[in-house]
């Protein structure tokens, strides 16, 4: 939806959510028709994702959940600058833990901006919010949602998150507190994904109750994303995490979601 | 006939001179004293932008500069160069008049500056007004730096906790808040 520096209204949003994309396999015709709940996912994709694959994960998650599923599309520049990005919006999280400076150089990205806006008028028109993200997607919803929470509570609305539901993937959602409180939260996380282990809530349980959100649910899990299912106990950890092995929001992530809840496809 | 038409344009010629002046200060020895600070206020800009690694650093037209997060604008009346840190945006002017208030100001870090919401940006900074006669960019720089990362303290963590203050629905922290990592605590206890 967003490309980098473009700014998007409630309107092309309600567009782009009307335009959702609904699943059509033979199990999720079935689960409607036998009374499913209507469900509207909202995802944000993480770095070096084009447009082509980001779509792609649309798709796999509505083929999965049933869901009208619709992104917020986070632009790729490349690796470098999208490396760099991810460490703008860290960083501003980062610098209230350690009393750093951050350094920022161009500004939020604009995701975090369109998604504030998504979520603000959700939230103020009452309609629930099932929010997705995935790798530095999480960093641009944290700080989207600290974004709307501070709307509300200017306007006195201190429980306004409450309706919202996140799913986060291997977050790079920063240093603590990288979560606000209010929204549930469930935050997956492959114990050998250096993404979330470095940069996001991390490997320690003890932890979470700081990090996380209040009465977040962490999954950790571990396993080989081409093997059979993930292991959620005797969690088998490696000596170092593979930067991107274990980090695809399609082979680790939403095999594991699935694991979780069940689904189609 | 001519002659009027003479004295006319003197008068218009004056006059036009005359606002000329003005514009500037309509002061000789003021505007002389002034003169500079656009160029004072230019360099402390490109400064503070090469500092935090913004490709453009220029003062626009309108003597202003965005770098995303924080900003600067060079206010000739007030001979300042004003900071400015992104707090949030807001739909309209709902910002709290308390935030600048007793009860909040001396309980949470500004690090001295102010809050204030900017209608045409539909955005609530926190600012801060450097003198151009005194300020020097190695005092911008870290000042700036300080308003940033107080800012940030304000997005993530107090800015909440204030306004449910200003409601009546939270306690105040204990003692005033340094900005520190010795926050977390006091974050802590505000979340229980």
């Amino acid at each position: 939806m967003t490309g980098k520096g473009d700014q998007v209204g409630v309107e092309a949003i309600a567009h782009a959510e009307q335009d959702a994309y609904q699943s059509e396999t033979a199990c999720c015709k079935s689960k409607r028709d036998n009374g499913m709940p209507p469900r509207t996912i909202v995802y944000v994709n993480g770095i070096k994702t084009d447009q082509k694959t980001h779509c792609e994960t649309l798709r796999a998650i509505a083929d999965q959940t049933c869901a009208k599923v619709y992104g917020v599309y986070n632009a790729t520049e490349g690796p470098y600058r999208d490396s760099v990005q991810t460490g703008q919006d860290r960083s501003a999280i980062d610098a209230a833990n350690e009393g750093r400076m951050p350094g920022t150089g161009d500004g939020r990205n604009p995701a975090v901006d369109t998604l504030s806006r998504l979520l603000k008028s959700k939230v103020l028109n009452g309609e629930p919010v099932d929010l997705w993200a995935h790798s530095q997607g999480g960093a641009v919803s944290s700080l989207a949602l600290y974004d709307v929470k501070n709307s509300l509570d200017t306007i006195g609305m201190t429980d306004g998150l409450k309706g919202v539901h996140v799913t986060s993937m291997g977050s790079a959602a920063p240093m603590w507190p990288m979560w606000p409180d209010g929204p549930a939260y469930e935050h997956y996380i492959h114990v050998n994904d250096a993404t979330p282990f470095v940069y996001g809530i991390g490997d320690d349980p003890a932890t979470d109750g700081d990090k996380a959100g209040e009465g977040a649910s962490v999954i950790r899990f571990s396993g080989d994303p081409a093997g059979g299912p993930f292991a959620t106990e005797n969690l088998q950890r490696s000596a170092i995490p593979a930067p991107t092995a274990n980090h695809d929001v399609f082979a680790t992530y939403l095999k594991m979601q699935k694991q979780q809840h069940g689904g189609c496809n | 006939m001519a002659a009027a038409i003479k004295r006319r344009r003197i008068a218009v010629g004056c006059l036009a001179i005359c606002l000329e002046i003005s514009g500037n200060g309509c002061n000789g020895v003021q505007m002389n004293e002034h003169s500079g600070d656009r160029e004072k206020a230019a360099a402390l800009v490109r400064t503070y932008g090469r500092h935090i690694g913004a490709a453009v650093i220029e003062l626009d037209a309108e003597n202003d500069r965005s770098f995303g997060e924080t900003g600067l604008h060079y206010d000739a009346a007030r001979r300042v160069l004003t900071g400015r840190a992104f707090i949030m945006k807001l739909d309209s002017d709902l910002m709290k008049p308390e935030l600048n208030g007793p009860v909040i100001v001396p309980l949470f870090e500004r690090a001295a500056g102010y809050f204030e919401f900017d209608a045409a940006k539909d955005i609530l900074f926190l600012k801060k007004d450097f003198p151009l006669a005194t300020i020097t960019e190695r005092q911008l720089r870290d000042q700036m730096d300080e308003l940033s990362a107080v800012s940030v303290k304000w997005v993530l963590r107090w800015y909440g906790w204030a306004m449910q203050i200003v409601y009546g629905t939270a306690r105040p922290p204990g003692a005033p808040l340094p900005v520190s990592r010795a926050n977390d605590a006091q974050h802590t206890e505000f979340r229980r």
